[in-house]
């Protein structure tokens, strides 16, 4: 009797994983718009060169009320940058302001050049930006959000085991706004645009499978391959 | 094992009804840095009440049981490095003393605090708004003013963050920008030599911020 409840159990728990294994391949295959689509804009107003050993920093547009520049997406451009150009430091946006606090707070942070030139009469803050060896800010303006979603999905779970249900699919899109500023030179070197799209999809039959379009770590990569193309070293 | 099975199962069910529970108690830690400036050489008072130490927002009702927010501590600990930033010479007392040498006496207080949750506003974000009222008193003929502070703080829904760490996330930030509109006044006032030397009330009454 307890032979055959072990055999009955291990025959269902193989056609569980069968099921599920045959979802996935179908998903796989059959899923071409998991892939993301990035469009990129720039604009170059001065070349953007710098010597060796001087820094930037990229921060992120806070000023809205409704939404925020993600810090995880500053992070990410900053990760790249400073592991692709060597020759340059990346100074993490965190330190750099509470370095500068209160001057580059959500409601203190210039929104331009002429703001940056207002900043530059407060000898602290320029003693500080020397230190740092800084020559140039990225300001970063936009955000990742799911502009669509349709399908449902649902789950139960039991004295005799759990499952999920359904398929469930939606649509991001990342757009963001990139600004050069030369403190050197005080002026706008570049600007450049990203804008991702993909579509993620769930589908679950007993075991959900999750095909996600990583729309945010697209525009991210565009992003920082686009800036890392921008800046150019003086000194080579 | 039955036994065990039963456990972990009411011992879920336990977890689920705590975090369904909306009763709060925080203490609001923060590590706000000194702010980058030279300072003045105006001698200063500041007096941090113990009213405004020991502040806590308390709220009891039914979509908010048992609601407590201390700030007392984090808040002094920024106005007092906001003011050894920005003046040389700080005297800090609990109490407001006529004896008191300084050219400028500050007294702050928080008036009004406010939070507000997503799913109290259907925002993907937490917020915080405080209340300064800062009282200016120039000793040498006694006038006062008051500014009016109004900070605001945020912070965005994120993934396994509960309600306690997004309302602790949007008050700190809102005393991050309580700091740097304090820093914006001071330097106005600092700036300012009328503000002692009038013979009446000196400026407007100012309110910084949104």
């Amino acid at each position: 009797m307890v032979n055959l409840v072990i055999k009955r159990q291990s025959a269902t728990n193989s056609v569980k994983q069968l099921l599920t294994l045959s979802l996935s391949l179908i998903a796989l295959l059959t899923c071409p718009s998991c892939r993301t689509k990035t469009t990129i804009d720039e604009y170059q107003a001065i070349e953007a060169t710098y010597v060796t050993g001087e820094a930037i920093v990229i921060l992120g547009r806070r000023h809205e009320i409704d939404r925020n520049t993600e810090n995880d997406f500053i992070a990410c451009v900053g990760k790249q940058m400073n592991d692709a150009i060597p020759t340059l430091s990346v100074i993490p946006e965190k330190q750099f302001v509470d370095a500068l606090y209160p001057w580059f707070e959500a409601s203190t942070a210039p929104l331009d050049m002429s703001g940056l030139e207002k900043l530059l009469n407060n000898s602290a803050v320029v003693r500080k930006f020397e230190a740092l060896n800084l020559r140039f800010f990225i300001w970063i303006n936009g955000f990742t959000e799911t502009t669509d979603s349709s399908g449902a999905l649902s789950c139960a779970v039991g004295p005799g085991g759990g499952g999920c249900f359904g398929f469930k699919s939606w649509d991001d899109e990342a757009n963001y706004e990139a600004a050069v500023w030369d403190l050197k030179h005080r002026n706008v070197a570049a600007k450049v645009n990203t804008g991702t799209e993909g579509t993620s999809y769930v589908p679950a039959v007993i075991i959900p499978v999750p095909l996600l379009a990583r729309v945010k770590a697209a525009a991210c990569d565009a992003m920082a391959n686009q800036l890392i193309e921008t800046l150019s070293l003086a000194d080579k | 094992m039955h036994r065990a099975i039963r456990f972990i199962i009411v011992l879920l069910f336990a977890l689920m009804l705590s975090s369904c529970s909306s009763s709060i108690k925080l203490e609001i830690q923060t590590d706000i840095p000194k702010a980058a400036m030279d300072p003045s050489s105006r001698k200063v008072g500041l007096v941090i009440g113990p009213e405004f130490a020991n502040y806590v927002y308390r709220e009891n009702s039914d979509a908010r049981e048992n609601w407590e927010v201390a700030v007392g501590k984090s808040q002094s600990a920024l106005f007092e490095g906001i003011f050894s930033s920005a003046f040389g010479n700080v005297s800090l007392s609990a109490i407001d003393s006529s004896k008191n040498e300084a050219e400028l006496v500050f007294i702050p207080q928080l008036v009004e605090m406010q939070l507000a949750t997503p799913s109290e506003t259907g925002f993907t974000f937490f917020e915080a708004w405080l209340n300064y009222a800062l009282t200016i008193r120039a000793t040498p003929k006694n006038k006062t003013q008051t500014v009016h502070i109004v900070a605001y703080g945020k912070e965005n829904t994120a993934r396994f963050q509960g309600k306690h760490e997004g309302l602790h996330k949007a008050i700190e930030s809102a005393l991050r920008d309580a700091g740097a509109k304090l820093t914006i006044q001071l330097i106005a006032l600092a700036d300012d030599e009328s503000v002692d030397q009038s013979d009446g009330e000196f400026g407007n009454q100012t309110a910084v911020g949104n």
